[in-house]
């Protein structure tokens, strides 16, 4: 892209002053909750200030020591890249077919895709999802829970599929004619350039799964170390005591996000490329 | 089907790795029968899994206890269990036995009664709701949890007060005095953890009506009246009325308030024993804190305050392969001494009598607020809203809540409730899902 | 395929796919099998993971259901009692409109610029992305946790920083009667920035470059830049952002909200599907249990009517803004 060499200095002011300005607005209360980790539960209880009354540099420890990290850790990248792999695989086939080609009942797909997600909700999902899990032997194992994230993408394979009908018919149009075959087409021309959207649907759907509590828990509750590392974290508040261990919660929460930070980090790289090579680059 | 055949193939993968790498941690010391246990007590955790671990090692039936702490969503997740039979073999009960009986979730435990037990849990055995239904037996008691209206001394001498309230006249001027003597610490008279306003007005409100016999279900009619409890919501509104409140108490969480009981910004707030081990442990604190009966209306009025979860503990699972082991566990940890170390480790206030004859008084420091008091209070039984009663619209709970700010009318309300919680235990009743609890003659006060 | 084309029209596009791909053979009835087969993950998810739970759950509204005990068939009851029994659940709808209308209407257009702007090649873009997008990474149970103890009415942060600029003479009850569910459109507006920001982004990349190049021969101003070509361009996939937009947040928010104000004080901030929830997963502090799953049902079931009607008219008329312009 040509640099906008006359830019006047008060347009930058303005664009700099306001992405500090929201930046501070977004990562205030992100620090409010990594300095939690080193506060006394007492202190992050009371409230009333984000930095600790005094530094407390044990709860590290004690968490480490709680929970089993590692192996949450392990389900939890497991649960996460599969679901995440998953559902690119899923949204964009499906996607691509429900923009580009005709079918037999494309109508009531396209329908009860709408309708679904009008009406999907957590709670009301997962007691027959989970009794559905029992019946095909798959409860209690990860493969449960990545298959049901993997299929509850209504909300991707509409933007996927729209994303692909913003792209001109004569590219696959032309694959297709020149002897190309659906799938080639697809994934030959489509897939590549759509990379932006399917950086979206891969980002969001591993933060999805890696931050997803209550279904979790209940899959995992016979048995405790397929546990994923969000439950495990959040279990963290219930230590031996009347009162919640808030401040290992954080603690635990501080550490779960490393991994997210480095998938975005990756998955940034796909929305960042710029639009030059975007299009055609394979 | 490829698709189902290939995940079923990768979870015998995954459990093959799984299992053999836990099969690697446990080493060989495979015992020959593992039983299941869930609970939903936390706040025992230390002792329990270590007594878990001296059953494990010294049992001479081969039982291994798999002890399992379920945080949250408890009663859901032990419904699921049962229904798609993967219920554990023990069970902690969080709930009234008909839901138990009903759901055939839990065992009779009749049959295995022998006579020490018998002789032990006298007249704590037949307890309707609480640990029987219909004449079986679903539990064994052990401890329960008394309310007292805990205070800070240091605030209380500040604002020149010598003694705890016993009515809500007294309790509504003191929370004033209170507010106004400290005024430079930013210390509040008075605090309730409204955010819940169940668990906030169970734990206070219900208390207090329940020692002022004003308990709105009336279990000698067997119908609600709202009406009885018009002076207690009064007095609460007033501390409101006064600003005599924590400020922001109707957001306000239960570990925020103690948070700021620890650091002597609350004169008083009700709760049961479970305090007892925040103050201890979690929030230390340097303030001066005690803990008095649960003030009445009048301060003269006849009735006695609820032993929170007393006459049950642990239930043997319908679905459990070995019924029989499992009582040999229950046995085991109903043995009077693993409940006296309970008591006297201030995790619990036994009631059970043989157990208080020879225990010691909690060392643990607060215990000595919270013993039980058989004249003040009792383990109540439950009302209809209490074991499941579905009621169309907002509980009592948040209807005291919105008159306490204003943000409803007294009169309104009281005919509301009386209205809506009738109608629905009428409903219920003809529906066959909830029956009417009639105690004829019931006076908690001569019980 | 590797080689980077320097400059992309569909006319190179073609023939660059003409000589890849001459040769090959195909018939209809082959790509039709193929279609079926690509379609076939998608469409099974649906049935199972969506249709069924929903058919499911939906039987019971006609029921009284505790989730466990035999449901006793009790007609239209439930829905009588949505409408004529239920004043709270309406306050919850009206609730839920305002906060998804507030929540929009803020976070879309501060979405969207941040888009534009980290799109240019600035420097410390990459900084700045992550930076905003770091709100959305921890959950926001948790997150919500911590903006309770920033808007506590007591010592909270905001008030102590109002009070000591003297903005403010007495403490504000962030999360009280009046202000709670302000409170909670400020804190989903903070965790969805970040997330359109993105969705924006990967739009952005969909348009291409020569587009604004020649503009940039025309002399274009960068406000213009955007209102002539990235808004058009941009139309058909912005129109699926804001679906999307409208469909999360008139069901979502009610794990942060149960976190801020459980949706209280007295239903101040209450919100449908938080009323779904609490039905059929039952209140966190709620010590005396009734799951009403029939009646969640019912309730779950007017929800996604009215969740559907709100998308529908948007689609309708977002068709009409497209065919006007």
């Amino acid at each position: 892209m040509k640099k906008n060499a006359v830019k006047p200095v008060m347009g930058l002011v303005l664009v700099y002053g306001f992405l500090i300005v929201t930046s501070a607005f977004t990562v205030f209360p992100v620090l409010y909750a990594l300095l939690g980790a080193f506060k006394t539960n007492a202190d992050v209880m009371t409230g009333g200030a984000i930095l600790p009354r005094e530094w407390i540099f044990t709860n590290y420890r004690a968490v480490w020591e709680q929970i089993n990290f590692a192996r949450y850790t392990l389900n939890s990248i497991y649960i996460s890249s599969l679901a995440a792999i998953g559902s690119v695989i899923l949204c964009s086939m499906t996607g691509y077919c429900l923009a580009r080609k005709q079918f037999i009942g494309k109508k009531i797909v396209l329908s009860l895709y709408l309708s679904t997600m009008f009406i999907a909700v957590g709670a009301l999902n997962l007691r027959p999802l989970y009794l559905l899990m029992v019946e095909l032997g798959l409860h209690n194992s990860l493969w449960g829970i990545i298959l049901i994230h993997v299929g509850t993408q209504n909300i991707n394979v509409f933007l996927v599929s729209r994303f692909i009908s913003t792209l001109p018919k004569e590219l696959d149009e032309a694959a297709t004619i020149d002897g190309c075959g659906t799938f080639q087409a697809f994934w030959h021309i489509i897939m590549p350039l759509i990379k932006p959207i399917l950086g979206v649907v891969a980002l969001f759907t591993f933060r999805g799964a890696w931050n997803d509590y209550i279904m979790s828990s209940v899959f995992t509750m016979t048995r405790p170390e397929l546990r994923p590392l969000t439950v495990g974290v959040i279990a963290l508040r219930y230590g031996s005591s009347a009162a919640a261990e808030w401040h290992y919660m954080l603690t635990g929460a501080s550490i779960s996000i490393i991994p997210i930070l480095i998938i975005y980090l990756i998955a940034n790289k796909t929305f960042i490329s710029g639009v030059t090579a975007g299009s055609v680059k394979g | 089907m490829q698709k189902k055949w290939k995940a079923k193939a990768h979870v015998i993968l995954v459990l093959v790795v799984v299992s053999s790498l836990m099969a690697g941690l446990a080493g060989a010391a495979m015992a020959q029968t593992t039983l299941v246990w869930w609970t939903h007590q936390r706040h025992d955790m230390d002792f329990m899994q270590e007594l878990v671990k001296e059953f494990n090692d010294t049992n001479t039936y081969g039982i291994k206890i798999e002890y399992n702490i379920m945080a949250e969503n408890y009663r859901q997740n032990l419904e699921l269990a049962f229904q798609s039979r993967q219920a554990p073999d023990i069970f902690s009960v969080a709930s009234d036995t008909r839901y138990l009986a009903d759901r055939n979730m839990a065992l009779p435990l009749n049959t295995y009664l022998n006579e020490d037990m018998q002789v032990r849990f006298a007249g704590l055995l037949e307890v309707d709701h609480i640990n029987s239904y219909n004449g079986h037996l679903y539990s064994l008691p052990n401890v329960g949890n008394p309310y007292r209206l805990i205070y800070n001394k240091d605030l209380f001498a500040k604002a020149g007060i010598t003694s705890p309230p016993t009515n809500l006249e007294e309790m509504v001027e003191y929370a004033k005095q209170i507010t106004s003597a400290a005024k430079n610490e930013q210390a509040y008279g008075f605090a309730l953890n409204l955010k819940a306003p169940q668990s906030a007005l169970n734990r206070s409100f219900d208390q207090v009506a329940m020692m002022s016999n004003l308990f709105p279900y009336d279990f000698a009619t067997g119908r609600y009246d709202f009406e009885r409890i018009r002076p207690i919501i009064l007095s609460f509104k007033q501390l409101v009325v006064d600003g005599s409140t924590f400020p922001g108490i109707e957001s306000l969480d239960i570990d925020p308030m103690r948070a700021q009981f620890a650091q002597g910004k609350i004169g008083m707030y009700m709760s049961a024993d479970w305090e007892i081990g925040v103050y201890a442990n979690q929030f230390t604190t340097d303030v001066n804190w005690a803990a008095a009966p649960i003030p009445t209306v009048t301060g003269s009025e006849l009735g006695r305050s609820n032993i929170n979860g007393a006459g049950k503990w642990l239930a043997i699972s319908t679905q459990s392969k070995h019924p029989d082991l499992a009582w040999k566990v229950m046995e085991w940890f109903h043995r009077n001494e693993v409940l006296v170390k309970y008591h006297e480790l201030g995790l619990g206030m036994s009631v059970v009598p043989s157990v208080l004859e020879i225990a010691n008084d909690s060392s643990r420091q607060g215990s000595e607020f919270f013993k039980v008091d058989p004249t003040a209070e009792f383990v109540w039984p439950f009302a209809p809203h209490q074991i499941g009663l579905a009621i169309e619209g907002r509980t009592y709970y948040d209807v005291i809540a919105a008159v306490m700010f204003g943000a409803m009318d007294l009169d309104r309300g009281i005919q509301d409730l009386n209205r809506r919680y009738n109608d629905a235990l009428d409903r219920a009743v003809s529906r066959g899902t909830i029956e009417r609890i009639i105690i004829e003659d019931f006076d908690p006060a001569n019980l | 395929m590797s080689q980077p084309t320097r400059s992309s029209t569909i006319y190179q596009l073609r023939h660059f796919i003409t000589r890849r791909f001459t040769r090959h053979s195909g018939n209809s009835a082959k790509s039709d099998a193929v279609v079926y087969l690509m379609l076939a993950p998608g469409i099974i998810g649906l049935l199972v993971f969506s249709v069924y739970p929903i058919l499911w759950g939906m039987r019971y509204m006609f029921y009284e259901y505790d989730g466990f005990r035999t449901p006793v068939f009790i007609g239209i009851d439930n829905f009588v009692r949505v409408f004529t029994r239920d004043p709270d659940y309406w306050n919850a709808v009206k609730n839920t409109f305002i906060y998804a209308g507030g929540k929009l209407a803020i976070t879309l257009p501060i979405a969207f610029i941040l888009a534009v702007l980290l799109n240019l090649k600035i420097r410390g873009r990459t900084i700045f992305r992550t930076l905003i997008f770091m709100p959305t990474i921890i959950s926001m149970g948790i997150m919500s946790l911590v903006f309770y103890f920033i808007f506590n009415t007591y010592n909270g942060i905001v008030n102590q920083v109002l009070l000591r600029n003297e903005l403010i003479q007495q403490p504000i009850a962030w999360l009280g009667m009046d202000l709670a569910l302000l409170t909670c459109i400020i804190v989903a507006v903070w965790g969805a920035v970040g997330n359109y920001m993105i969705y924006f982004l990967a739009g952005l990349q969909t348009i291409p470059t020569e587009m604004y190049e020649s503009a940039d021969i025309d002399g274009a101003s960068a406000l213009q830049k955007v209102f002539y070509i990235t808004l058009p361009m941009l139309g058909p996939v912005l129109q699926m952002i804001m679906m999307l937009a409208i469909v999360v947040s008139l069901k979502g928010g009610y794990e942060s909200i149960m976190v801020l104000t459980g949706g209280g004080p007295f239903g101040a901030s209450d919100v449908m599907f938080l009323r779904v929830f609490y039905l059929f997963f039952n209140a966190p502090a709620n010590v005396y249990f009734a799951q009403e799953y029939g009646y969640g049902a019912a309730v779950a079931f007017v929800s996604a009517i009215i969740v559907s009607l709100v998308t529908l008219i948007f689609l309708y008329w977002s068709k009409k803004m497209n065919e006007t312009f």
